[in-house]
């Protein structure tokens, strides 16, 4: 131990001798390891936005929004109505279909009141187009869309921060000055980042066109489900027809509603996620092999440079074994050095990446424990690769031969 | 102490076989202060590695302190050089990064077992430098010290372990005449202490100081 220890103290302080040429040692890990870090945060922080995308929206949703994309702020556009929905249901290949007039707003309760809510006016067929399950209570049904009943369903965070841990249902809330009956609670299912289920109101989409202010005919989005993902493409090419022929449209004109496939913009997203982990993986390997020969070399330079050293620490009684640990933890400091300013690297990697596709999604990637482990363990693993044959080197000099070395 | 019985050794030079040692046979007793001399290429430097335990003979038996320490593995080499042998190099060979007392402390490093604890090696080390008089040098490296000071150090280095020999290969080689002197002031000083001394030397004044000679020539024991 005390010989480790020892060895250790000497190892940096030769390193901190030689900065510079320490720094160009460890570069090859340094941007080995932060591309590994970065990569393996990212890849699983777009595996999560995946995953809890596909469980909330559901995979074979089809978003019809008012208004094109290009064509100034969405939902200017006041053609899409519930007849559309009806004439949508027709189409072969539609499993469901349901309204959704959504805006936000705060709950009240008594004296409490949420932050900014959600509230999803829509059909009870939302069940069957997104995975919103009933916690307690019941959804509302077709009689309560028709007869605008002020009836809602609360999300567990949202019905906890105006009711605490008393009993939601039969409370009375009020969206907007209109007072609602709490008929049911939807099971927990986390904040999604930038959309959380749980903070979130769904009342009938009647309810919420004819009596919440403001008070409007048209409706902002539809929200579509096929039987098969494989009906995506008829049925989107079926709605297109059926809503431009229903909003009398010429041919030259552009729609005046657009159709987004859920399924193909998270396709998009795991071939991005995929395209940046193969290329952050190709970097690190590349680097981590560049790097790894270049501190062999580092350690073949310095195992010459230092002959008449182990000469005489073998004449005053350095076993071989203690000369090749001397040179492999001299080695492992110089990658483990490397592997720590590696991981502050893919920290900043990690929070620029994040910050570029914030754009589009909302990423959370955090440093996880096991990134930590393994940047360690590659470090490791470099060292103990890169240092090996020159340390066996050292500790094969034959002592006569290299004390007579200057 | 020391008992060497028809040592030979060959090396290899390229293609050409060179017969270092062609039967060396000497005995030399506890507390001797000897001086081995003799002419470059006269096998004194291979007769003093192989004293040192820093090479095998091809044949004969070195008996060192009454063990055969001819035949032993590379690994029982190392300890019998770390725990009875003592080196004093011409040119010093002190690891320049480290400081003095690091320097004295590096033997007891590669004790097996490490039986002493950080504070007794290193307050080991303080006392062995303070005996050779650079009490005030501890913290010192060697590009910081004098040649003369500097084989102090190494002196020190190869007693901090109380070793039964101290072989020092040319000690005053790197050294003006008057620093020289006062290294072999040092080493007869050991010496008078009980230790046994071997001093590989081609000066003449220098080998003056010691009792007995071993004269090396072609690979024997002239005188």
């Amino acid at each position: 131990m005390r010989f480790v220890i020892a060895t250790l103290k000497m190892a940096v302080g030769s390193l901190a001798l030689n900065k510079l040429r320490s720094l160009l040692s460890m570069l090859g890990v340094i941007i080995g390891v932060g591309a590994v870090i970065a990569m393996l945060s990212l890849g699983s922080a777009f595996g999560d936005y995946i995953s809890s995308q596909i469980t909330v929206l559901g995979t074979n949703v089809l978003f019809v929004r008012a208004g094109q994309f290009q064509h100034g702020p969405l939902n200017t556009m006041q053609t899409l109505t519930v007849e559309d929905c009806e004439a949508i249901m027709e189409i072969p290949g539609v499993r469901a279909v349901t309204p959704l007039a959504s805006t936000s707003a705060t709950l009240k309760a008594g004296g409490n009141a949420t932050n900014t809510a959600m509230i999803w006016g829509v059909a009870p067929s939302l069940g069957e187009i997104q995975d919103c399950q009933i916690q307690r209570g019941r959804m509302f049904n077709d009689a309560e869309v028709r007869r605008q009943a002020r009836v809602a369903v609360l999300g567990p965070k949202s019905a906890q921060d105006l009711f605490g841990d008393a009993e939601p249902i039969s409370q009375s809330i009020r969206i907007r000055g209109v007072s609602f009956e709490v008929i049911g609670l939807t099971k927990a299912v986390g904040d999604q980042g930038g959309f959380n289920p749980d903070d979130r109101a769904i009342i009938p989409y009647t309810t919420c066109m004819k009596q919440l202010p403001p008070r409007r005919d048209f409706l902002p989005m539809i929200m579509v489900s096929t039987f098969d993902k494989a009906d995506l493409p008829t049925v989107t090419a079926g709605m297109t027809d059926t809503l431009r022929h229903r909003h009398h449209m010429h041919t030259q004109t552009d729609d005046d509603f657009s159709i987004r496939n859920m399924a193909e913009i998270l396709d998009t997203f795991q071939a991005v996620s995929l395209g940046l982990t193969m290329f952050l993986g190709t970097v690190a390997g590349i680097s981590l092999i560049v790097g790894g020969i270049g501190i062999m070399n580092i350690m073949l330079a310095t195992v010459a440079e230092r002959t008449r050293e182990i000469g005489t620490r073998k004449a005053i009684g350095a076993k071989e074994r203690d000369i090749m640990s001397q040179f492999l933890i001299e080695a492992l400091v110089i990658t483990l050095g490397g592997g720590v300013v590696g991981l502050a690297l893919g920290w900043g990697l990690m929070e620029v990446g994040a910050g570029i596709v914030r754009r589009w999604l909302t990423l959370d990637p955090t440093l996880q424990w096991w990134s930590v482990a393994l940047s360690v363990v590659i470090s490791t693993l470099v060292g103990l690769c890169s240092g090996l044959y020159p340390a066996w080197r050292a500790s094969r000099l034959d002592p006569i031969v290299a004390l007579r070395c200057d | 102490m020391i008992s060497l019985t028809e040592i030979t050794k060959t090396y290899q030079l390229g293609s050409q076989e060179v017969r270092a040692l062609r039967g060396v046979s000497l005995e030399i007793q506890t507390g001797e202060m000897v001086a081995v001399v003799g002419h470059s290429g006269s096998g004194k430097s291979t007769l003093m590695h192989i004293l040192g335990c820093l090479d095998s003979p091809d044949s004969g038996s070195y008996r060192l302190e009454g063990q055969d320490v001819s035949g032993l593995s590379k690994n029982r080499l190392a300890e019998v050089r770390n725990r009875r042998i003592g080196f004093v190099f011409q040119s010093f060979n002190l690891l320049p990064r480290l400081t003095a007392l690091e320097n004295v402390e590096l033997p007891l490093l590669y004790r097996p077992g490490g039986a002493e604890s950080n504070a007794a090696a290193r307050g080991h080390a303080r006392q062995v430098l303070e005996r050779v008089g650079l009490a005030q040098r501890l913290d010192h490296r060697p590009n910081q010290l004098s040649g003369g000071q500097n084989q102090r150090v190494a002196i020190a280095r190869a007693m901090v372990t109380d070793p039964a020999i101290v072989l020092a290969d040319e000690p005053t080689g790197n050294l003006d005449s008057a620093t020289g002197v006062e290294i072999m002031k040092l080493l007869l000083d050991l010496n008078a202490e009980g230790r046994t001394v071997l001093i590989v030397t081609h000066e003449p004044d220098i080998a003056a100081m010691c009792r007995r000679h071993i004269r090396i020539h072609d690979g024997r024991v002239a005188s």
